[in-house]
């Protein structure tokens, strides 16, 4: 099965051989518990540090501002849920082209804890409309939550970040970004920056699965969102995953160096593949800014429904190809993604996302496009 | 691209199932495996018991055979496809006071249908399923289901609403085959846990086959609308009072909650004024039937009449009769008397091991 095209690096993307390299000594010969007093405790404490230093030194954060966690799920809640519990926010502002791990923590506080919840207005070309946002801010009477994700993981729409901290600072709003798409594949210049919580996955940038980062700006205060011993300077108990965190690191600065020349090529093959599409595949639509202020490793695209391309991404799969419907949290059992509904109104397409690394080829492309024209 | 072609096989994660894919898998044939989602359990107002087809361990349990066989495997979301018609259709027949298969409903009008679209879609040549049971052309050209080897296991009874295109290209591996000839191909295979798991039965939108907990909480209202009819005999005398008719099948001995001093059982319902008729064991005896919504399988009609063995109900022996036609349509006349002949349950007609076609019980009756 070597022969399979992975085009599905917004679901996750392949560990890297140096990430590995990076962690091998902590799966190994390192096993010491970093909150240990002795040696091999030591050793892993430092690992840890180190691994924190690096990541606020790319994020231009202070290492107090950078937490580990499980993920960007685990980051996403833990934001959202202090921002309502800790820093007295009522009202949340988000929009329903978040992902699930946003929408549904909101949704759970909206029914549960009886916060107001609001969604800001999605414009067709799938961007925030910030004149809906600051309407909101300025006639709610009580302080709220900002919640927007900066790429978002089916379309690769990227919101402007700065723009709207602005505005969220303007009416003195928290404001939580759902990072996990472009952490690792965009630079980030924390402190000059005004958001108060961003999140990370390390799975996203050919890091190993199952560690996250939660940054939390140092002029915020929240509480522990898991109680139990004083990791992670108390915010987060339970021993650290140190491998983990280790490969983080790693593969943060590995995508931090190489940004320039891996960024470029991606693009090159995003952009390859949509005048391909174009080229080859009649009625075919994309969904989403796709040449304006989008992410370079997302492209999505309409295809015209018919019986067969109503199984597309089936049949995509029994060829060896990988792609995906919704995000990959949804695409179990085909349920439709809910940001395509959002922004267009066509129930006769058929959307897939197709998202690339930098191990991905022209020659890829080719292929998929050859096996499109028969599928389609 | 393999030689005997590619086959859509449908998956539930139980032994027969899984046990069909990996046969026609090492035969050759280029296996995609697919799970179908019929019934949410969540959302559906049934127990949340999941024991039935429709729950997670199912899904993992076939999709570790087609992993580890190096075949794909789809989870297929027909809920919207089966919710309505099967659900519905099953709904109203207790209400009409009868007593429906809703499998046999959802083989005709749904499952294999909703099978055959997505292989077309997928250039799939065949669909295939884990029924006991055979398909083969006859020499009338016509594609015949028979039998399953095995008597006790043989499925061919809820089969018998499966249309010709949808015959010519189903494959059904386990046919020759007997159950125990399965567990152990299970137990060969690497799959030894399979044959030890549990049989489901029940439906699978019931999974606590508790069907009168189903229409109480499915129809609003119900229980306080029928509650309080009468029981009767067949002079029309009140014997006491009952549930409510939907919550009663004809046959039905078991549940009463009345002594009359002698076994006695539901000979009739009557949903137009909320009475069952109550009788012995003789009052369930019957000679005749009227059959509708024929579906023939091995001929394509009968011309004037013909001998057939029919069961009336899954787990019936079956009962020589005569088919034959009047004014009203398809009957079947038995030698002897039959028991508890059912309105609403399939009557499928047999000639030795073949599938002539079957229909919908209509109403049985006494000639004499």
């Amino acid at each position: 099965m070597s022969n399979r095209i992975y085009f599905d690096n917004a679901a996750t993307t392949p560990l890297d051989k140096d990430v590995l390299d990076a962690m091998m000594p902590y799966l190994t010969n390192h096993f010491g518990n970093p909150s240990s007093i002795y040696s091999y405790g030591r050793e892993s404490r430092l690992a840890i540090e180190n691994a924190r230093k690096k990541v606020a030194k790319i994020l231009n954060a202070h290492p107090a501002e950078v937490f580990f966690t499980s993920g960007g799920t685990e980051s996403s809640n833990t934001a959202i849920t202090a921002a309502i519990r800790d820093l007295g926010c009522k009202h949340i502002i988000t929009s329903s082209i978040e992902h699930h791990a946003t929408l549904h923590t909101v949704e759970y506080l909206h029914h549960h804890n009886h916060i107001k919840l609001s969604y800001v207005k999605i414009l067709p070309n799938g961007h925030i409309d910030l004149e809906d946002l600051e309407n909101i801010l300025s006639v709610s009477k009580e302080k709220c939550l900002v919640t927007l994700m900066h790429a978002n993981n089916e379309i690769g729409n990227i919101i402007d970040i700065h723009a709207i901290g602005n505005i969220c600072k303007k009416y003195n709003a928290i404001f939580h970004s759902d990072t996990v798409q472009t952490v690792g594949h965009f630079p980030f210049d924390l402190r000059n920056t005004p958001v108060h919580f961003i999140t990370g996955a390390a799975h996203k940038f050919h890091g190993p699965k199952g560690v996250g980062m939660l940054y939390i700006n140092e002029n915020v205060k929240i509480k522990p969102f898991i109680n139990g011993g004083s990791q992670e300077r108390n915010m987060r108990a339970g021993t650290e995953n140190l491998y983990g965190i280790v490969g983080f690191a790693k593969a943060l600065e590995m995508a931090t160096e190489n940004h320039e020349k891996e960024s470029t090529h991606i693009k090159d093959i995003k952009l390859y593949m949509k005048q391909a599409l174009e080229k080859n595949i009649p009625n075919v639509s994309f969904n989403g800014d796709v040449l304006g202020n989008s992410l370079y490793t997302i492209l999505n695209v309409s295809f015209p429904k018919t019986e067969k391309s109503e199984m597309l991404l089936f049949n995509l799969d029994i060829n060896n190809i990988c792609a995906s419907g919704g995000s990959a949290c949804t695409s179990g059992a085909d349920a439709g993604s809910h940001v395509i509904r959002t922004i267009n109104h066509h129930p006769n397409q058929v959307a897939v996302r197709f998202s690339f690394s930098k191990n991905n080829t022209k020659q890829e492309v080719d292929i998929v496009i050859e096996k499109l024209k028969e599928l389609i | 691209m393999s030689r005997k072609g590619k086959v859509l096989v449908a998956m539930s994660g139980g032994i027969d199932s899984t046990v069909a894919a990996l046969m026609l898998h090492n035969q050759g044939y280029e296996v995609v495996g697919i799970t179908m989602k019929t019934w949410d359990y969540a959302s559906s107002g049934s127990s949340s018991k999941e024991t039935g087809c429709c729950n997670l361990d199912s899904f993992n349990d076939a999709r570790q055979a087609a992993v580890q066989n190096g075949f794909p495997h789809f989870i297929l979301d027909i809920r919207e496809e089966f919710g309505d018609f099967v659900i519905e259709n099953f709904v109203d027949e207790y209400l009409a006071g009868r007593t429906p298969n809703p499998c046999v409903m959802c083989n005709t009008h749904i499952k294999w249908r909703a099978l055959l679209k997505r292989a077309d879609a997928m250039n799939c040549d065949f669909i295939a399923t884990g029924h006991y049971a055979s398909i083969r052309q006859h020499n009338n050209e016509r594609f015949v289901v028979s039998k399953g080897l095995d008597e006790t296991k043989d499925q061919s009874y809820v089969l018998w609403g499966l249309q010709q295109d949808l015959l010519s290209r189903t494959i059904l591996p386990l046919g020759k085959y007997h159950k125990k000839d399965i567990r152990q191909m299970a137990v060969d295979m690497g799959y030894p846990e399979l044959a030890k798991k549990s049989e489901s039965y029940e439906i699978c939108f019931v999974p606590d086959n508790n069907y009168r907990g189903f229409l109480k909480k499915r129809v609003n209202g119900l229980e306080e609308k029928v509650a309080g009819g009468w029981f009767i005999d067949k002079t029309g005398k009140k014997l006491g009072q009952h549930k409510g008719y939907p919550f009663y099948t004809v046959g039905q001995r078991k549940g009463l909650e009345i002594a009359l001093g002698k076994p006695i059982y539901v000979t009739a319902i009557h949903p137009e004024n909320n009475t069952v008729v109550l009788g012995e064991e003789d009052d369930l005896q019957q000679n005749d039937m009227y059959v509708t919504k024929m579906n023939w399988i091995k001929y394509d009609g009968i011309s004037d009449e013909m001998e057939a063995i029919a069961k009336i109900r899954y787990k019936d022996k079956g009962a020589l009769c005569n088919l034959y036609y009047d004014e009203k349509g398809i009957r079947a006349r038995f030698y002897e008397n039959v028991k508890s002949i059912a309105p609403g349950q399939s009557a499928v007609f047999y000639e030795g091991d073949d599938v002539i076609g079957g229909g919908i019980i209509q109403r049985g009756e006494l000639i004499v």
